[in-house]
Order: structure tokens, then sequence, then C-alpha cells
């Protein structure tokens, strides 16, 4: 068993700086690709649907999603940041996606390497430390710097720092957890139970946590952003 | 220039040899951070075509469908509104007319009340004129009727008169004629007496 990421090739743009095609890599386009086809076919059908008429089939699911999640989005956050409401979405959308991805053989979930989970978390820093700034300046810098007192300042820095660290972390531990998991068990069972065994396991690290990764890591990007642009 | 690895297709090292290249799972250098950033751009690519080509054409379907049934809802108070006060407008002519029903009914009552009380006055008057002119029609009756007894007496006086004067009047014979006189004087009086009555 081996849990490092595979290199299929690799783009040498200086000596340092190399660019490597690896598992991740190959997991995320097919996850963009899905995501793409799927906004594609959307654009494609939603010019012949009409507001007008009662939604059925797939534009009643793409308005079931699109409207679920802007009641719940609108319910957890402040309203001066109800612009970032697709951005979020896509997050979402996203990592659901790169998340359950594991269960189809052979494909590694893009979230089971941290070289995939802190750029989503690094995204999610500099949209925090965005929204702060944009919408109250003065407070959210003070509530950094001079709160309680300024010799806190270093914590509270560290504490912003952190976060990244920390979201990009759970993500893919948990992932990479359920991974690991699942390949001890089709390492150890028997051939014959290799088709059996490993469903309710894929079910609940693939499906189930998968799900519930992507909710935690979205729920608590969008939360940190709200506080920050609007306490 | 592109490599790629051998387990896959083949990947040659420095001096030509086949190798297998794997990357650590967490290996905090620059080359791990540098390979964060196609990642990066990847998912910044795949959220600004899902928000171009899924999500803000759903939202707008949705948000049409929004602007128009609250369109519908403030058409709908409007109409609400005007057909309340088209009601109250019709009430309130009701109402104006039920008060002209009820004026002309009083004056209609009263009006109805003057004219019976003019017509019982009327009919008063004409019965008293008709009762007075009653009365001076037996009492002219009555003087009539005086007059005719008078005569029928002087009549009957004279008649006993001539009969005492031609006969030969004994006491009998006088008590005879006296009341052959006095039952027409009573007959006589009958008369008179039954037409003053009536």
């Amino acid at each position: 068993m081996d849990f490092n990421i595979n290199v299929f090739g690799s783009f040498r743009v200086t000596d340092t700086i190399e660019f490597l095609i690896t598992d991740t890599t190959i997991s995320i386009w097919i996850v963009m690709g899905l995501l793409l086809f799927l906004a594609l076919i959307v654009r494609i059908k939603s010019r012949n649907w009409d507001p007008m008429v009662k939604p059925t089939g797939f534009q009643n699911v793409m308005e079931i999603c699109i409207d679920g999640w802007e009641k719940f989005y609108k319910s957890n956050t402040s309203d001066v940041v109800a612009y970032l409401s697709p951005w979020f979405f896509s997050l979402l959308v996203f990592l659901l996606i790169s998340n359950m991805i594991g269960i189809v053989p052979g494909v590694r979930p893009p979230t089971a390497d941290w070289g995939m989970t802190f750029p989503l978390a690094l995204l999610s820093f500099f949209l925090i430390q965005f929204a702060g700034v944009r919408h109250r300046p003065k407070a959210y810098l003070k509530g950094i710097f001079l709160e309680p007192v300024f010799v806190f300042a270093p914590l509270n820095v560290i504490g912003e720092l952190a976060r990244p660290i920390s979201l990009s972390f759970r993500l893919f531990g948990n992932i990479l957890g359920g991974m690991i998991l699942l390949s001890l068990l089709y390492g150890i069972a028997p051939f014959i139970t290799r088709l059996v065994l490993p469903v309710p396991l894929h079910i609940y690290f693939d499906l189930a946590a998968g799900a519930l990764q992507a909710v935690i890591f979205t729920m608590l990007s969008l939360t940190f952003v709200s506080i920050a642009a609007d306490s | 220039m592109v490599q790629l690895n051998p387990q896959f297709l083949f990947f040659l090292s420095a001096e030509g040899d086949v190798v297998y290249r794997y990357r650590p799972l967490l290996d905090m250098d620059l080359p791990m951070f540098v390979n964060m950033i196609p990642p990066l751009l990847s998912f910044i690519l795949t959220a600004a075509f899902l928000t171009w080509l899924l999500y803000k054409p759903v939202k707008k379907i949705l948000q049409a469908r929004a602007d128009r049934v609250e369109g519908d809802i403030n058409d709908a108070a409007l109409s609400k509104a005007s057909a309340a006060e088209l009601k109250a407008m019709y009430e309130q002519k009701v109402r104006e007319i039920e008060t002209e029903r009820a004026e002309i009914l009083d004056e209609a009552r009263k009006a109805a009340s003057e004219r019976r009380a003019k017509m019982l006055d009327e009919a008063k008057a004409e019965a008293q004129d008709v009762k007075e002119r009653a009365a001076r029609d037996v009492a002219n009756e009555l003087e009539q009727i005086k007059g005719t007894v008078h005569q029928a007496i002087v009549d009957i006086s004279t008649d006993m008169a001539a009969k005492l004067i031609s006969a030969s009047v004994d006491a009998k014979a006088h008590e005879k004629l006296f009341d052959e006189a006095m039952a027409e004087l009573e007959a006589t009086t009958a008369i008179y007496t039954e037409a003053v009555t009536a």
C-alpha cells in the first residue's frame, strides 16, 4: 500500500520550479470536467426555461439546489456579504464532488492531498481578510491588533494565520483517513469479500463523511467571512 | 520541458534511466507550495465557470419568478384595496339610499296621515251637514204633519159638530160620537208619531 501521490509527469519552468502532474491533478481535472459539463448543460438548457412556467425535472432540481443554497446562505451570513454566495456555492459543490469522487475505483480524492486543501483554505483566509478590511476596516484591524489590548496582537495574528492551517488539515486529515482505512481494508480483506465489505465504509467515508467535511469547510469559511465583514 | 512518469508512460533520469516518481504526502517546501498554484487556479476557474454558467442563469430565473410573484402580490393588494374602496363607496351609496328611502317613507306617511286627517275632517263635516239637513227635513216634516193633524182635528171637530147638530143627541149617542172622534184623533196621532220617529 502506497499513500504517496503518484507523479505522472512534470513541467519544468526553472531548475527549482517544476509543476507536477499527479493523482491530485488528474482528479481535479475530472472534478472540473464534471462540474463544467453540468454547468454547460444548465447554461444550454436554461435558455429554454421559462420562469413563468412550473419547473419540472432537471430545471426543478437545479432550482431547488440554488434556492436551497440561497436560503441556507442568507440564514447563516450577514447581508453585506450576499455577493459572495456564488463563490461559496462553487466551493461547496467542488468539495462535495472532490470528497465523494473517491467512491470511483482508482480515483484518488483531490482533497486527500494537502496540496489541494491548503490553497482552498488560503483562498478562504484571503476572503476573510478582504471582507473584514472592505466592510469595516477600522473595527476589523482594531480587533486584530488592539483587542483586548495591543499586547495580544501577536496572539490574534497567530489565531488568524492558524485558520487556513486548521481548515486545510481538518479536511485533508478526514478525507485521507477515510482513504487509508479503505485501502487497508482492501489490502487485508480476502479477494472474494472485496466487493461487499468495503461498501458500507465507502458509503460512510466517501459519501457521508465527504459531504459532512465539505459542509464543515464551507460553513466555517462563510462564518469566518461573515463575522469579519459584520460582527 | 515536459517529462512523463514511466509507471504510466516513461520517465527518464538525467542519465537516461527509467525512474518512478512520487510526491510525499506532506512536504512543506518550495516545490510543494509551487505545486499548489495549479489547484488554486483550477478551483478559481471552476468557481468562475460555475457562477457564470450555472449559478447566475438559475438565479436569474428564480429572481424573475420571484419578481413576477411579488408583482402579482402587489397587483392583488392593489386590486384588493381598490375593491375595498369600491365596496366602501357602494356601502355609502346603500346607506344614502336607505336614508333617502326612510325620508321618502316618512314624508309619505306624513302626507298620508295629513290626507287621512283631512279626509276625516271632510267626512265629519259632510256627516254634520247631512245630519243637520236631516234634522231640518225632520223639522219641516213635523211642521207639515202638525199642520195636517191640525187640519184633521178641525175636520173631525167640524164633522162632530155637524153630526151633533144634525142627529138627536142623547147621552149615549154623544158618548159614541165622542169615542169615534177620539179614535180618529188617536189614529191621526199614531200616524204623526210614526212619521216623527221615522
